[in-house]
């Protein structure tokens, strides 16, 4: 085989940087560390942040490259889809980075080493982001799953954390196991790991083998773990409480973002014309996830078991414009997720901050929020609002332009009502922690300490979440070229 | 002066939208600032409103090449989806514009004296006027569903935070419901932007409107199940019984600005949405359904009528009352009348300003006896004379007495609709006696009778500031009470081609009936 390694540096460039910041970081820690359990943490972060920003900024001046030739094998894409998510990526490893700041006080060890997981799950992010094959994908995928694992089980004196890190590595074993299954019997069926050879497969006007469709199917399934698909959502809540709080945002955000630009490729760069096929399991799937998501987020009492809850609902939300498959739906769910990105951010921040003397994140802590920091408990009913898509947030537009793509689409109308049904039910859920910050007494008065850097953050969001809810615009356009190459 | 005029209705809208802005950056402690930013706010957007009645010509208008709106402005926004700012006004909407912001001003100026946390309050007020704003001069879809929605939120906080009785359940609920409602209407009117009026799909509600008039209509079978799909979704905020359960509790538990702008024009936003998007998009629809709006507002008049007899609360008693008389409105819309709809629409201008006279009273004493309920309160007039007065005219005119704008359009509402619909409008007719026994004993009940000790140190109504508001809602209603020409003509202009156009899907209806 023929490995052209000028396209291969230029479509992985910023894979190499990640790996290559990765290395400088292990570096500083070793010759910085001496010996200390906690290590030089703020020099490695800062090193981290200083690396992820210049990434970003070479990402930002990238173009998209052109389709390979016919014939040539490549292991990966570089065309706009991958570089909005490179960008999406490497802005959320920042804000994980960022947010893991104020957090790290509380770890008795291995504070050092947290950004350097961080860095090299963005590279296997960023990796997905580019995939052309099933082969990059698996790698990429284990890639995130192991480091995020390593995370989630990172306070190792807590009970709860090792719970959850078991969780996520059996549960991730498993859907892993079935991807592999489902990549062989792929592999078997078309003789080929290539996107764009089981497209031809499928489209190609032959007739599609029983066992191409059940190794698809099983590609699904294990991409349906990452995402938080019924019935892969099971891990979501117990992990996302257990983890370390900027792990359970990181998840929360890069990892199921990760899970759906799998999905996407899945969807439009797989099957193509032929995920008509599709449709129904994918609308059936939306449909359990957000009954489950929305439904199970109504009694919980942990924050962030609550915000595993509303990412399950997200999911579903999402899962609804796979199903929809049309490039305004495409659309939809990149705008979706960067309005998510800002309200998720947002809400661990508060969390960070409102659970610094716990090792657990009750919702009794945002109890009377509205007298004890005013501007907290702003920024929380910004972010809860955002997700529940009300207006002027962004959230509700990134909801309306789901709804709009799926109401297009007659056979698709039952979902479109239960998810309307659905946002109701969100919304009470959301309005009760709004409750809970301005109408109950808080349990503690101890003054809340927000530092420089969060305040900063949350200002960042609150406006970006406005600014993308009244003009959206902008964003718009950049989802729109994001999917574009999608459709070409 | 003429760039102002062009963006008239740009500056109605933003002029609330910038005192929320504005009041995010004021120290909670300046007490004045916040007062003079939010009631500036009302007071600009007041002159802005006055000027927008005086100088809307509906001559100008009809012939201005805009589907009969004038005033318009257009800015693409999102061309990619079809969505452009767009604005504009009719007769319909000048009414409407105007009674929100007396409402706001009024509101604005009865919160003058509240206590707790006066910043977040007159920001949530005015986020929530934006959104009324919006709703009533928006020209496209998206613009207006998003301003409708805008509308409904500030409303839990307003009630949650200094709300009164059972506020956390009341304020829920009237979220949940008003949302419901409203994600019932978007999918109704996403529905209707893929249903091919026009040939690419838009937004634009002049296009559309433009497309169904010159012929280009649904088929009478797809406007049947895309009317009641709008109907039910925007009769939740009307409120059209059964769906108005969340009004008297919400009404009741609001602190008294919320309640005077959620009676006074949020429910009024129900209404509207029907009549500027329903009945001229879907006529054929409306002649179907139409009926069923007739019959269902009986039960608001008499059910929510009955009702408020047996209620203790004074605010519950006005609440109930509210969805009594949204029923005359309905009814009035059910009419397809130029007289009854016409009629409607001044309704829901008298109503609003009437019920919000009627919530300003209540929260004026509430706040100093602390309790609503007729068995513990009597003899207030001796007390609070100037308030009990004024209750008394508000109480009047609630009821239909002749000089008071309800007098008026109540009366458009039932000769309208006796053609059409006789049983209804009989028991419309029975609804003003209904009326007329609870709020008589409402005023008993409250203000007259031997004078209770227990208020000895209630204080009345002092200085310009406290009396303003009152003064303010009581002159509008004797106003268009004794003068109601100016308004109805206005208001007429408006109606008069969406009636024709349902008029003439009934009639073809007929014909091919028959």
């Amino acid at each position: 085989m023929n490995i052209d390694t000028q396209q291969l540096l230029a479509v992985f460039g910023t894979e190499l940087g990640l790996g290559l910041l990765a290395v400088l970081l292990i570096i500083v820690d070793l010759l910085l560390g001496k010996g200390r359990l906690t290590g030089p943490a703020d020099a490695v972060r800062i090193t981290a942040l200083v690396g992820l920003l210049a990434l970003l900024a070479h990402s930002l001046s990238q173009h998209p490259l052109a389709e390979p030739a016919a014939g040539a094998h490549a292991y990966g894409v570089l065309d706009t889809f991958a570089l909005y998510w490179k960008r999406f990526f490497l802005l959320t490893s920042l804000a994980v980075l960022l947010l893991s700041g104020p957090y790290e006080q509380r770890l008795p060890a291995g504070r050092a080493e947290l950004p350097t997981l961080v860095v090299v799950t963005t590279l296997g992010m960023c990796l997905l982001a580019s995939v052309n094959d099933f082969v990059t994908l698996f790698v990429g995928l284990e890639v995130v799953t192991v480091t995020l694992f390593l995370m989630v089980a990172w306070r190792a004196g807590l009970p709860s954390s090792i719970e959850a890190g078991i969780k996520y590595v059996v549960i991730g074993a498993l859907a892993a196991a079935f991807m592999v299954y489902g990549i062989a019997w792929v592999y078997g069926a078309t003789g080929s790991f290539s996107f764009a050879t089981v497209h031809q497969a499928l489209n190609g006007g032959g007739a599609v083998t029983g066992a191409l469709k059940f190794g698809l199917l099983l590609v699904l399934v294990g991409l349906g773990f990452k995402v938080g698909a019924f019935p892969f959502h099971v891990w979501i809540p117990d992990v996302y409480q257990g983890a370390p709080t900027p792990v359970t945002a990181f998840l929360s955000v890069g990892s199921k973002a990760a899970g759906v630009v799998l999905m996407m490729r899945f969807v439009f760069t797989v099957l193509g014309p032929a995920a008509a096929h599709w449709a129904l399991l994918l609308a059936g799937l939306s449909a359990l996830t957000l009954l489950m998501g929305n439904l199970g987020a109504i009694p919980q009492n942990d924050l962030k078991r609550f915000l595993g809850y509303s990412g399950i609902a997200h999911a579903g939300f999402l899962l609804m414009a796979l199903a929809t498959h049309t490039e305004p739906s495409a659309t939809a769910i990149l705008f979706y997720l960067g309005t998510y990105l800002f309200a998720n951010v947002m809400a661990f921040l508060v969390i960070v901050v409102v659970s610094r003397t716990a090792d657990n994140a009750s919702m009794d802590r945002v109890n009377g929020l509205a007298d004890r920091s005013p501007f907290l408990a702003f920024a929380l009913t910004v972010s809860m609002l955002s997700l529940a898509g009300v207006p002027p947030l962004a959230g509700f537009f990134a909801k309306w332009m789901v709804l709009r793509a799926a109401v297009e689409d007659p056979s698709l109308l039952w979902l479109v009502w239960l998810s309307g049904v659905m946002i109701v039910v969100s919304l009470y859920y959301y309005l009760c922690i709004i409750k809970r910050m301005y109408m109950r007494p808080a349990l503690d008065t101890s003054v809340l300490e927000v530092s420089g850097v969060t305040r900063w953050m949350l200002v960042t969001c609150i406006v970006a979440l406005i600014v993308f809810g009244v003009w959206q615009q902008p964003l718009v356009e950049l989802a729109r070229q994001g999917a574009n190459s999608l459709f070409t | 002066m003429n760039f102002l005029r062009d963006h008239l209705l740009s500056l109605i809208l933003l002029t609330p939208m910038v005192a929320t802005a504005l009041l995010f950056f004021v120290p909670a402690a300046s007490l004045n600032a916040i007062r003079v930013l939010g009631v500036g706010a009302a007071l600009l957007t007041t002159a802005l409103s006055v000027w927008l009645f005086a100088s809307f010509d509906p001559a100008a208008a009809a012939a201005g090449g805009h589907g009969g709106f004038a005033f318009v402005e257009k800015l693409p926004w999102v061309p990619s989806l079809g969505i452009a700012y767009q604005v504009g006004v009719d007769g319909i909407s000048v009414a409407m514009v105007l009674l929100t912001t007396i409402v706001f001003l009024a509101g604005a100026l009865v919160s003058w004296h509240i206590s707790a946390r006066p910043k977040d309050f007159y920001i949530l007020l005015c986020a929530l006027v934006s959104g009324v704003f919006g709703v009533f001069v928006s020209l496209d879809l998206f613009f207006f569903y998003f301003f409708y929605e805008l509308a409904v939120v500030p409303m839990y906080l307003l009630i949650g935070y200094w709300g009164s009785t059972n506020r956390e359940y009341a304020t829920m609920k009237l979220t949940l419901y008003l949302t419901a409602g409203a994600v019932v209407a978007l999918v109704g009117l996403l529905m209707l932007y893929f249903s091919g009026i026009t040939k690419e799909p838009t937004f634009d509600l002049i296009a559309l409107k433009e497309a169904v008039a010159a012929g280009g209509g649904l088929a009478a079978a797809k406007q049947n199940v895309l009317f009641p799909i709008l109907l039910f979704g925007f009769a939740t905020i009307a409120p059209m019984w059964p769906l108005h359960s969340w009004s008297p509790g919400g009404h009741a538990a609001a602190p008294a600005a919320a309640s005077m702008m959620h009676a006074g024009v949020l429910m009024k936003l129900g209404s509207y949405a029907i009549i500027r998007i329903a009945l001229p998009l879907l006529p054929h629809g409306a002649v179907t359904w139409l009926p069923v709006v007739a019959v269902l507002c009986c039960f608001n008049i008499i059910y929510g009528g009955y009702v408020a007899m047996s209620q203790r609360d004074m605010k519950f008693v006005i609440g109930y009352s509210s969805s009594s008389h949204m029923g005359y409105v309905l009814l009035g819309i059910a009419s397809v009348s130029v007289l009854g709809t016409s009629g409607a629409v001044f309704l829901m201008f008298a109503h609003g300003i009437m019920t919000a006279l009627a919530f300003a009273l209540i929260g004026f004493f509430y706040d100093q006896t602390h309790t609503r309920m007729l068995d513990d309160l009597g003899g207030l007039m001796q007390q609070i004379p100037f308030v009990g007065v004024l209750f008394v005219m508000m109480a009047m005119a609630s009821l239909g007495l002749p000089g008071f704008a309800n007098f008026a359009s109540e009366l458009m509402v039932v000769v309208g609709s006796w053609e059409r619909y006789p049983i209804p409008t009989i028991l419309a007719l029975f609804g003003l006696v209904i009326g007329a026994t609870y709020l008589l004993r409402t005023v008993r009940a409250a203000f007259l009778g031997p004078t209770n000790p227990r208020w000895n140190q209630v204080r009345d109504a002092r200085g310009v500031i406290e009396k303003a508001p009152f003064v303010l809602l009581v002159g509008v209603l004797l106003f268009f009470g004794f003068h109601p020409a100016p308004l109805v003509d206005l208001i007429e202009t408006g109606v008069a081609p969406i009636v024709a156009a349902v008029q003439q899907a009934g009639a073809g209806a007929v014909a091919l009936g028959g």
